[in-house]
């Protein structure tokens, strides 16, 4: 068999060079996918008809269509009909494809994290003279964020593996760099291991910072 | 509250740390007016967008582009980087799936594509395009563990591997005209080339120079079936405008110039092992 480990690190440092790219993509998007889930989520669980159906149509649309599709549609779709849009980089269009269609998946985490603290918690806040919002930010939030901890993280992770489809935008990343560097050397087993590789350390660091954040969410309930 | 600062922290030096260095791998792909800029003051009679030719190329195509440890080569990209530096250009290179290539031309994120693009009648109606500067010969090959296949006739109710959005495969449906091939489409080369490698199609449409160059560098078990079936005109393309029409013209004395001075044919030579920039009989 063919098979040369050596390859393998010679390739890595070419290939770590851009794990930065993945990373702010990731990061980016998923701050964005937080923000646009937890309006969705709010929006979803309002009682004003127009915005709960709004949000249920664009969770809908955002989960049904591949990933690959909203980037080719973003990136070069919409200019066709916006020419404005050409000014957008492959970057940016990529953080907000991979944004907007994660926010959709987020607004359900959301939504079932709010839906899991008990309605009687709101009704005491009320009780008690809080307003909605005050209630919100210091009695269901907390809690709601303890239990939608998991599945964000789970979103987090598919979306660092999902920044590799930037490279049909034109953004050199991780997985591209590896794809290059394998033609000239024809060593695609040894390439695509050396990227399986990277893709697990970093997933194992961030699962590490994330059991940091959950046993600090905990700490209220340790006895 | 002692705890807080630490999941903020980590967030805030991930996404600095990405931010930061991520500007900087930033610029190799994506377009960087500076080194227009620097140029412009060197020679102030140019005006500074003129200086740089935004070039789209897959990176996974060898010999025509491929990477070098941190730097673009290949046969097309060294054509055109020859050609932008005569007429005073930097090239600015964007690499991507051969599938967003086009893309990128349409919405003119890039000047134009330097890898393989075939000239053809329906290309022509959307773009125009410079001379020919190299001729793709189309053909076939297969493993040669299939002792079975032999001549073109054989590989009815066979499947061939094609990469998509290729002129190969268009080619291949043309030559085959009662549909007796079946063809398989690929994202990329190295997806067609390791399934007839691993026996999991019985063929592989690309342009003989490509191919002879792969099994070269490689010793690739393949062997061709029979002679090239079709033969490509290669060219840039470019989007239709006046601006466009006059870089054509530019470029068009440069590939007459490279083609007469050798250059073209010593670039194909170093890459291919043989010159593919004069017109097969």
């Amino acid at each position: 068999m063919n098979f040369d480990p050596a390859y393998i690190l010679e390739i890595l440092p070419r290939i770590i060079q851009y794990i930065p790219i993945t990373l702010l993509m990731a990061v980016a998007a998923m701050v964005l996918a937080i923000a646009v889930g937890l309006v969705l989520a709010f929006m979803r669980n309002s009682q004003n008809k127009f915005l709960s159906s709004g949000a249920a149509v664009y969770i809908s649309f955002f989960r049904a269509i591949p990933m690959l599709v909203q980037l080719f549609l973003i990136y070069y779709g919409l200019p066709q009909i916006f020419p404005v849009f050409t000014r957008m980089d492959a970057v940016t269009a990529a953080i907000i494809g991979f944004g907007f269609k994660q926010a959709a998946f987020l607004a359900e985490i959301f939504r079932a994290a709010f839906i899991s603290v008990d309605k009687g918690q709101m009704e005491a806040c009320l009780t008690v003279g809080m307003t909605k919002v005050q209630a919100y930010r210091r009695i269901i939030l907390p809690q709601a964020a303890r239990n939608a901890l998991p599945g964000t993280g789970n979103i987090f992770i598919s979306l660092i593996k999902e920044t590799s489809l930037a490279f049909t935008l034109g953004v050199v990343e991780i997985f591209a760099e590896a794809k290059m560097q394998a033609a000239e050397s024809f060593r695609f087993f040894e390439a695509y291991l050396a990227v399986a590789l990277i893709y697990w350390v970093l997933i194992v660091i961030y699962s590490y910072l994330q059991e940091k954040l959950e046993k600090y969410l905990d700490r209220p309930y340790r006895t | 509250m002692k705890k807080i600062p630490f999941a903020l922290m980590a967030i805030l030096v991930l996404s600095l740390l990405a931010a930061a260095c991520g500007s900087g791998s930033n610029n190799a792909s994506n377009s960087n007016p500076s080194p227009s800029a620097s140029q412009d003051a060197a020679q102030p009679s140019q005006p500074a967008e003129k200086k740089v030719l935004r070039a789209g190329s897959t990176g996974m195509s060898y010999p025509n582009s491929y990477k070098e440890g941190d730097k673009l080569v290949g046969f097309d990209v060294e054509v055109i980087e020859t050609i932008a530096a005569n007429l005073g250009y930097t090239v600015e290179w964007v690499n991507t799936d051969f599938s967003g290539l086009m893309g990128q031309l349409d919405i003119g994120k890039i000047d134009t594509v330097a890898n393989v693009v075939a000239i053809t009648e329906e290309r022509k109606e959307k773009y125009y395009f410079t001379d020919p500067y190299s001729y793709a010969g189309v053909t076939i090959v297969t493993h040669v563990d299939n002792t079975d296949i032999n001549t073109l006739e054989d590989l009815k109710g066979k499947t061939v591997a094609g990469v998509l959005g290729s002129q190969n495969v268009k080619n291949l449906q043309k030559f085959d005209v009662n549909g007796e091939i079946k063809i398989r489409t690929y994202e990329n080369r190295d997806g067609a080339q390791n399934d007839v490698l691993n026996k999991r199609v019985d063929g592989y449409v690309q342009s003989k120079a490509n191919l002879l160059a792969e099994i070269r560098k490689n010793n690739l078990p393949l062997k061709f079936v029979g002679e090239p079936f079709h033969y490509e005109d290669v060219g840039f393309p470019f989007l239709k405008t006046e601006e466009n029409k006059a870089l054509i013209e530019q470029i068009n004395a440069e590939i007459k110039k490279l083609r007469e001075d050798g250059t073209l044919k010593r670039l194909s030579e170093k890459y291919f092992g043989e010159d593919i920039t004069t017109k097969a009989e």
